[in-house]
């Protein structure tokens, strides 16, 4: 008997699992992932500035380099990357009305804006698809040293350092605290430990349909296949955007679920071999049948992923999706 | 024995029901309905401090309330298409009437009061059309007294004016199939509008939105003492990235919007599912509960602030600033660009939060 009393004594309290599971996530993967895009940011503007022209394979590398460490953190939209639109300043996309290249264009027409000047021009003038666009687009990427644009690449990529070291910060400082202390009197963000979990299930399946619906689905088109609204087509990394995209949720659902097997892996694991089956890296061969027909299974594979996320965590973690957003009227 | 005075007093009780108040029903100011934790639906009264004044159960998933301007008695909608309204007695509990729409129509969730309660205007499709339409009910019998078109297809909310007895009615402009629930059906020529309407149905005015706000459906409403009507709008298909989702209209004048800079803007994607003035008249905010924040703008300057908090979407005036609800059961006041809590449960609120 005493040792069923000891045993009930130890075993954790729902908040106690709660906040368990929030400092796995916060100090596993999103602080250290924040981190990293600052760290990478600042190499890529650094390389701007030893070396702006396009074709300069330390530039280019320091831009694969920081979109990667993008693609880890762009699941944890709540919070810093909403304030003052700081994710759209870091990664304008889709840009439906191909914003980027005409304020691009207007920017190189006139003098270019620095530091806090250059964060109020245009949003679709900034970020990693701009700076995409300057060093990969044949219609920018033709500068030498002494041109604007080498200007305006290094001032883009200043700019998105910048960005990212206050998202970082705001992670660091703000944010992450918010998280911990769900619950405590003063904290109108978090009003219980079990939102913070709602927010991160949220997040892994609106990542999952992100994926599905906008990097892929758009591609797919409703009408025809569209090739060129592959994400990140200029650069080569379509695919490999999905890829980490989709090992980024993998690793929120280990840390939210507190083990790494389960059909939601096996799912999960079942899209890394669609994506072994592509073989454009920009999609760009789904014009052919084949093309289109192994795309359309990617995505299926990442719709069935979402839904076994959801049902996995959703019973795991006793939550579902948001009543409103679901369903609003 | 009786005495003649006892008589008196006995006949006076029988005769005359004695007139309850909202102070009856606990002083609630506001209404809202929720989904609790087991599943089932209620309808509750608020307090202004977050506090339950009363909870009614509904049969089904609630989507606004309209609540009587003296009597303690609140009309719960059903979501679109409803087929019924109960008009509740908040005191008891009691149901005191279910309303249902005529045969080949139905309820869109919204309806409010004609100034002195004597009226019950309830928001309506006709269900092959989508034609809209607005029911009339006198509350003496809850009988149906008559109906008037509303102007446009898919009326979503009904309001009336403050200290008025004009109504505004929102034409969403979509057509909706009952079978599918699809309303894309006519994105291509939608055209939205607001409705201005006498307390007997008469059309007193009618604005229509530009060109280039054509698929940006109106749905809900909110309207300050000196008539100035703010609506909120929720985008259909694509390409409506920058278009703006709050509009301000005074009769008289051409409707105006105001939209928050693109970064702050492109989090609401495309919906806004609530709006209300703060208790100045100064302030009008927007809720996306898909964006999970609330925009504050300032009618004459523009953008104030987002807020932030997941799957927030009732939005109603306060005795001052704002109040906000969520759907992980938090109760909120925004005030000086702050949300701060006043109440938690575990219920879901839903869509809307109403003033009384």
């Amino acid at each position: 008997m005493m040792r069923l009393i000891l045993a009930l004594c130890l075993l954790p309290t729902i908040a106690q699992a709660e906040s368990a599971t929030v400092a796995r996530t916060l100090d596993g993967l999103i602080l250290p992932g924040f981190a990293a895009l600052e760290q990478s940011t600042q190499a890529l503007s650094d390389a701007a500035q030893t070396d702006c022209r396009a074709k300069s394979p330390a530039l280019r590398t320091a831009f694969n380099s920081a979109f990667d460490t993008w693609v880890a953190v762009e699941t944890y939209r709540a919070g810093p990357l909403e304030t003052n639109g700081q994710g759209l300043a870091i990664a304008f996309w889709p840009d439906l009305k191909a914003a980027t290249p005409k304020a691009l264009r207007a920017l190189l027409a006139g003098p270019i804006p620095q530091g806090t000047d250059f964060a109020e021009t245009s949003i679709a003038a900034r970020g990693l698809f701009a700076l995409e666009a300057m060093l990969y687009d044949p219609a920018f990427n033709g500068y030498g040293a002494d041109d604007p644009g080498c200007v305006l690449s290094q001032t883009i990529a200043a700019d998105l350092a910048q960005t990212a070291a206050a998202v970082n910060g705001q992670w660091q400082r703000d944010f992450s605290v918010l998280m911990r202390t769900a619950g405590d009197r003063g904290n109108s963000r978090f009003l219980a430990p079990d939102e913070v979990i709602q927010q991160l299930f949220t997040a892994a399946l609106t990542e999952l349909e992100f994926i599905s619906d906008v990097r892929i689905g758009r591609v797919l088109g409703d009408d025809r296949p569209r090739p060129n609204r592959a994400e990140a087509r200029l650069s080569g990394r379509s695919l490999r955007n999905v890829e980490l995209a989709v090992t980024a949720v993998t690793k929120l659902a280990e840390a939210l679920a507190g083990v790494d097997q389960s059909e939601m892996f096996d799912r999960l694991a079942y899209v890394e071999f669609a994506v072994d089956k592509i073989k454009d890296p920009v999609f760009a061969d789904v014009e052919t049948s084949s093309g289109q027909f192994r795309l359309a299974e990617l995505q299926s594979a990442v719709r069935m992923a979402r839904d076994a996320v959801m049902a996995d965590l959703g019973v795991r973690l006793s939550i579902g999706v948001g009543f409103n957003a679901m369903d609003g009227d | 024995m009786a005495t003649r005075r006892g008589f008196i007093a006995s006949l006076f009780a029988a005769t005359t029901v004695p007139t309850l108040s909202w102070a009856d029903a606990g002083n609630p100011s506001f209404l809202a309905a929720a989904r609790e934790p087991d599943g089932s639906f209620s309808l509750y009264g608020l307090r202004a401090d977050g506090s339950d004044a009363f909870r009614v159960v509904l049969a089904a998933r609630g989507h606004a309330g309209a609540g009587h301007p003296t009597r303690p008695e609140a009309v719960a909608f059903a979501r679109r298409p409803g087929d019924f309204a109960l008009v509740l007695d908040c005191v008891t509990g009691e149901t005191l009437a279910r309303l249902a729409p005529p045969e080949g129509q139905y309820f869109n969730g919204h309806g409010t009061f004609s100034r002195d309660g004597s009226v019950l205007y309830t928001v309506e499709n006709v269900a092959q059309t989508s034609e809209g339409v607005i029911g009339i009910w006198a509350r003496e019998g809850w009988k149906r007294i008559g109906q008037v078109a509303s102007g446009g297809l898919g009326p979503h909310e009904i309001l009336r004016l403050p200290g008025r007895d004009d109504l505004v009615v929102a034409n969403g402009g979509l057509v909706t199939d009952l079978a599918t629930e699809d309303e894309t059906r006519n994105i291509d020529t939608m055209q939205p509008s607001l409705a201005y309407l006498s307390d007997t149905g008469a059309l007193l005015d009618f604005v229509q939105l530009p060109a280039d706000l054509r698929r940006n459906s109106i749905r809900h409403l909110a309207a300050r003492a000196d008539g100035l009507v703010a609506f909120a709008m929720q985008w259909q298909g694509e390409g409506g990235e920058d278009a703006a989702l709050l509009g301000l209209h005074q009769r008289g004048a051409p409707a105006t919007t105001l939209r928050a800079p693109m970064g702050d803007h492109a989090l609401m994607h495309g919906y806004a599912g609530s709006i209300a003035f703060d208790d100045t008249g100064a302030q009008v905010a927007i809720s996306s509960p898909k964006g999970g924040l609330v925009q504050v703008f300032d009618t004459e300057t523009g953008f104030v602030c987002s807020l932030h908090r997941p799957d927030l979407c009732g939005l109603a005036v306060a005795a001052t600033g704002m109040i906000v609800s969520d759907g992980s059961g938090g109760v909120l006041a925004l005030q000086d660009q702050k949300l701060t809590v006043l109440a938690k449960t575990r219920r879901a609120w839903d869509n809307h939060i109403v003033a009384l």
